[in-house]
């Protein structure tokens, strides 16, 4: 008997592949990739009667056609014998439709399960399906199952077990490869067993279309779904921000401070410690929860189906500039972050659609930009920090659409996109799909914080700082700094080597700009000089803190319900008055401009290098960085004709 | 001759049609086809833009976005 089983897990898109394999896997669902290429690869490893059994989800495909690369990379995959079992995941209320991919793999000859989907509404609404008959015609386990639920689980594992155990293997359903074959037997096969009802009633997906896409209603309410977004982003994780802020710098410093006594350790290694890696890595840490709330509200509109709508809303602009509806979807997931955008635009049949998508991708702020804004809004814009921020997304856009004219017209001229992609019902999203979401994006953010931001911080701490006891002015990064610096003059920011500095380590990660300006300020985050705190009054204080966040989150999103400017509580942070004295708020805004507009990390560029080679990486740095400093410069010299 | 018969883009919206003609290249007619979209089928046309030739159509459960230009002519008749 095998220790391990492999089974791969295949239907069409929206068929409930990504809920059944979060049930069963639960929280121990991985994100990797396929080799040799860039598609999405989710697995899991799980237990179950004393064996291992390994989960592979494998893309959404409506056929095995090699049509798309998806298509192709199924294929391979189900040819090979790397895996044990094959689970069809088909759409009860679709059957038909499925069945011709379900034909397909029945070809293949492989041990198959099907599992029927959604079988709780199927049967609601009236129709029927004869399962157990399709089982012995085809000489599979077929298993209605509903993949959100536990039940789907021990269903699912048990006619893995059985058909492993007798060792199954289907019957075929064609002789012959050609499509009319095909339709012709899937209907014979399902017209005996198959009882649609007649009875044919308005879903509710087709009441909320004539709202969600109506050509006015449907774009106010994708504005409006927009702000509240990131309204409620910035409201709800306020609270949060504050506490992690607060457990870095008073429970973690009084924690370490307590073991340097105890230890007597020399005064360099402490100052490493407070001003490299609690200070860096502890301000870039209260930017988790702005991004785990962004991410959730993103998965949400994910989950629904809502953003697959999103392409016919925006196509008539999109088609304004050349570029199809869909398009807007890779611009979408690089809200969040760069990187999948850039994976993402592997959806778009052009390729010049594909390569332009990936160039203006830089100027969709994604994720880790966002700590620059806040800090440097908080400082300089307090009573405006939201708008501050919007307006910098806009300023992103407009240059997004700029690009695009520009490269449609002249350099990537392509063909109009043929369009075809299937709406999903909507659904309500399932808990664990979107905690799962949320939970491995956030992951991946802690990661690289864990790496390339602390090897970036300690890097800085140690340019700054060694030899130990130098002033930051006379330390070799200040002195690198400053050669560099006359560059970023004309953009109004260049006269402080401390903001050249914070660029370099951005290259590597946006993240790392917050944790490098923490490091060449050399900030010594004040104390709390509380009588007597002990290890246990520290951890009863945040303890008590997380609930109180907890509470002010929940307010913050409920009274946020009432359209209104932005409410960013105003927070002093330690970079308050060392910002003050390098920045204003002209130079400050073209500082955010300019990090704005620059390419996001070393992820993207190593993303579009996969993709598109290292010429089109070194064209997309050329126009991305060659943008941001145009524009960080028309920013900081009109502003500085007006009087700002 | 069929005069009923138009590009599925002209027909107004919550109208039922069967698919008469599909002109297209190979791939994308097979691509249509493993998604439900073949001659002969009844479908319902739930929006429609003839603006940027973009059309939502139904069969069965599934809605498919469809953009019908010179790679991607349907015609259809209303039932």
């Amino acid at each position: 008997m095998k220790k391990v089983y492999t089974i791969a897990i295949v239907g069409n898109p929206n068929v409930g592949k990504t809920a059944l394999i979060n049930t069963l896997a639960g929280s121990h669902l991985k994100i990797g990739n396929w080799p040799g290429v860039t598609v999405e690869k989710k697995e899991a490893l799980l237990f179950h009667e004393g064996t291992s059994v390994r989960l592979i989800d494998l893309p959404g495909v409506y056929g095995l056609n090699s049509a798309t690369q998806d298509e192709v990379i199924i294929n391979n995959y189900l040819h090979s014998n790397d895996y044990d079992v094959i689970i069809n995941v088909i759409d009860a209320n679709n059957m038909k439709l499925n069945m011709y991919l379900t034909s397909q793999l029945l070809e293949l000859g492989k041990p198959l399960i099907v599992a029927i989907n959604f079988w709780e509404e199927f049967e609601k609404n009236g129709n029927s399906f004869d399962y157990k008959e399709f089982s012995k015609r085809c000489g599979i386990d077929a298993v209605p199952i509903e993949a959100i639920k536990k039940e789907a689980k021990q269903n699912i594992l048990y006619a893995v077990t059985h058909t492993i155990a007798e060792g199954k293997i289907p019957q075929h359903l064609t002789d012959s490869k050609k499509n009319t074959d095909r339709k012709k037997t899937i209907d014979l096969l399902l017209e005996k067993i198959y009882n649609k009802s007649a009875k044919s009633k308005k879903s509710i997906t087709d009441v909320m279309d004539r709202v969600l896409l109506h050509p006015f209603l449907g774009i106010g309410v994708f504005f409006m779904l927009f702000y509240f977004v990131f309204k409620w982003t910035y409201d709800g994780s306020s609270p949060f921000i504050d506490w992690i802020d607060g457990f870095f710098n008073i429970f973690v410093r009084n924690s370490a401070e307590r073991i340097f006594i105890f230890i007597n350790a020399p005064s360099v290694f402490q100052s490493f410690v407070y001003d490299g890696l609690i200070a860096g890595i502890g301000t870039v840490m209260t930017f988790i929860p702005l991004m785990a709330f962004l991410y959730f509200f993103i998965a949400l509109l994910e989950e629904s189906g809502y953003i697959a709508r999103v392409a016919f809303l925006l196509d008539t602009y999109m088609m304004a500039i050349g570029l199809p509806g869909k398009a807007f979807i890779p611009l979408i997931i690089g809200f969040g972050c760069n990187v999948p955008g850039v994976y993402a635009t592997r959806t778009l049949e052009e390729e010049s659609d594909k390569k332009i998508i990936t160039i203006i991708i830089s100027f969709i702020s994604c994720g880790a930009k966002l700590p620059i804004y806040i800090l440097f809004s908080t400082i300089f814009f307090p009573r405006s920090v939201g708008l501050v921020a919007v307006i910098l997304y806009f300023l992103g856009m407009i240059m997004a659409v700029v690009w695009v004219v520009i490269l449609k017209r002249w350099f990537y001229k392509g063909n109009t996109d043929t369009l075809i992609i299937e709406l999903p019902e909507y659904r309500l999203p399932t808990a664990t799909v979107v905690w799962n979401s949320v939970r491995l994006k956030v992951q991946s953010f802690i990661r690289r914080a864990g790496t390339i931001i602390t090897a970036v911080v300690i890097l800085v701490w140690a340019l700054t700082n060694l030899p130990y006891g130098t002033s930051a002015d006379k330390s070799i990064l200040a002195t690198m700094s400053k050669n560099v610096s006359p560059i970023f003059t004309p953009l109004g920011w260049g006269t402080s080597w401390r903001a050249t500095a914070a660029v370099v380590p951005g290259f590597l990660a946006k993240e790392a700009v917050v944790g490098a300006l923490m490091s060449t300020y050399n900030i010594e985050v004040k104390k709390d000089k509380k009588e007597e705190s002990t290890l246990l009054t520290d951890i009863s204080f945040q303890a008590i803190s997380l609930k109180d966040a907890c509470i002010q989150s929940g307010k913050a999103i409920v009274s946020g319900i009432i359209p209104g400017v932005f409410d960013v509580k105003i927070r002093d942070t330690p970079l308050t008055s060392s910002l003050n004295k390098d920045f204003t708020p002209l130079t400050a805004f073209s500082f955010m401009v300019f990090n704005l507009l620059l390419m996001s990390c070393t992820a993207v560029m190593g993303a579009v290098r996969q993709e598109f080679g290292t010429k089109f990486l070194l064209t997309t740095l050329c126009i991305t960085g060659g943008t941001a400093y145009l524009v960080s410069l028309f920013v900081f010299q009109f502003g500085r004709l007006v009087g700002f | 001759m069929n005069l009923s018969v138009y590009p599925i883009t002209q027909f107004h919206a919550q109208t039922q049609i069967v698919i008469c003609k599909i002109e297209c290249a190979a791939s994308i007619k097979e691509k249509l086809a493993s998604i439900g979209i073949e001659e002969g089928v009844r479908v319902e046309i739930l929006q429609c833009s003839e603006k940027n030739s973009l059309v939502i159509v139904k069969r069965d459960n599934r809605r498919i976005i469809l953009r019908c230009n010179k790679n991607l002519l349907i015609l259809g008749k209303q039932i």
